[in-house]
């Protein structure tokens, strides 16, 4: 071979070489950029997913709690219902014993209770209208003794109250009193009795929200 | 003297032929590496748009998963809801049956307090 054949061969071959090591190159860049593109790609579906997935189940939790919430009122409201079914039946009671002969006895317990609490010797009794005749002042009155263990002085007073049933007894110059009406029984009381009704008939008290 | 000048001149002729050979060589050989580099630049372009696409049929299929998974939360919804109600009518028919038998006594003891016989 001669020496320009020799120069030809290096030239060629070296082209060869250079052609290979360019586009060798580009592919592995290629390769490269693939590669990364995958992983990208990868990661850019996990990272939607994941968020997705967060926000489904943040919405779904919202809602369970909301459903429990929901769930509970409803579950308060029966039991509202039955509390005040028991309450309604205890108010039609108190409308109808006032008709009945046992209302004697209760207006004598109602005063004991107000006297014994103002524990004083003159005391006055304030009665919706016409219930005065249900009370039989010198009974009430060794009742009264008997309880507070002092002789205390009753009267009918002439004042009438508007309430259903039961008594207001009052000093003599109205600066102390007890309201055991029947109405104001069932305020002052509310607490107690709702609390017995939530006891007896769910074995709970009631709690106050 | 003639034939040396004819050997001259043919050895003359001879060695230029062999410079535009080896520069034709050279320019065929520049001609190989341009076109060499023109195909490196197109694998680099079409490994541009090969990536690009990957990335957009990626994020293209999430997002319709995505939309999927949250469109599904009506059902689910609708399951908690049905089973939390199923449940609660649950506790309050037993809540309601057990109250009921316990209602008159409840009754009593409200009359005695409210009538100051407790």
């Amino acid at each position: 071979m001669s020496g320009m054949e020799n120069i030809i061969e290096i030239i060629n071959s070296k082209t060869s070489e250079k052609e290979k090591e360019i586009l060798s190159e580009a592919e592995s860049q290629k390769k490269q950029k693939l590669d990364e593109a995958r992983a990208k790609a990868k990661e850019l579906t996990a990272s939607i997913t994941r968020k997705a997935e967060i926000e489904s189940n943040a919405e779904v939790s919202r809602y369970e709690a909301s459903a429990k919430l929901k769930a509970k009122y409803k579950l308060l409201e029966a039991k509202e219902n039955l509390i005040e079914d028991v309450m309604s039946s205890a108010r039609n009671h108190l409308d109808d014993v006032v008709k009945k002969k046992a209302y004697e006895k209760i207006l004598e317990t109602l005063i004991i209770d107000a006297a014994t609490a103002l524990d004083e010797s003159e005391l006055e009794i304030v009665a919706p209208k016409g219930h005065s005749s249900n009370i039989d002042l010198k009974t009430v009155e060794a009742a009264v003794a008997k309880s507070t263990g002092r002789k205390t002085n009753l009267s009918i007073s002439k004042d009438q109250v508007r309430a259903t049933g039961g008594v207001i007894v009052r000093n003599k110059d109205s600066t102390r009193w007890v309201d055991n009406t029947f109405e104001s029984r069932l305020e002052r009381l509310e607490g107690e009795v709702r609390d017995t009704i939530s006891s007896t008939l769910f074995g709970t008290k009631e709690k106050k929200e | 003297m003639n034939h040396y000048r004819v050997l001259r001149g043919m050895v003359m002729c001879a060695a230029h032929d062999e410079i535009d050979r080896i520069h034709e060589t050279e320019v065929a050989a520049q001609k190989r590496i341009d076109a060499a580099h023109k195909k490196a630049r197109k694998i680099r372009e079409d490994a541009d748009d090969e990536a690009k696409a990957i990335i957009e049929v990626a994020q293209r299929e999430a997002k319709d998963s995505a939309t999927r998974m949250l469109s599904e939360i009506e059902g689910r919804k609708a399951e908690i809801e049905s089973s939390v109600f199923k449940e609660t009518e649950k506790t309050i028919k037993k809540m309601q049956d057990s109250a009921k038998k316990k209602q008159d006594d409840a009754y009593k003891a409200v009359v005695k307090i409210l009538l100051g016989e407790a």
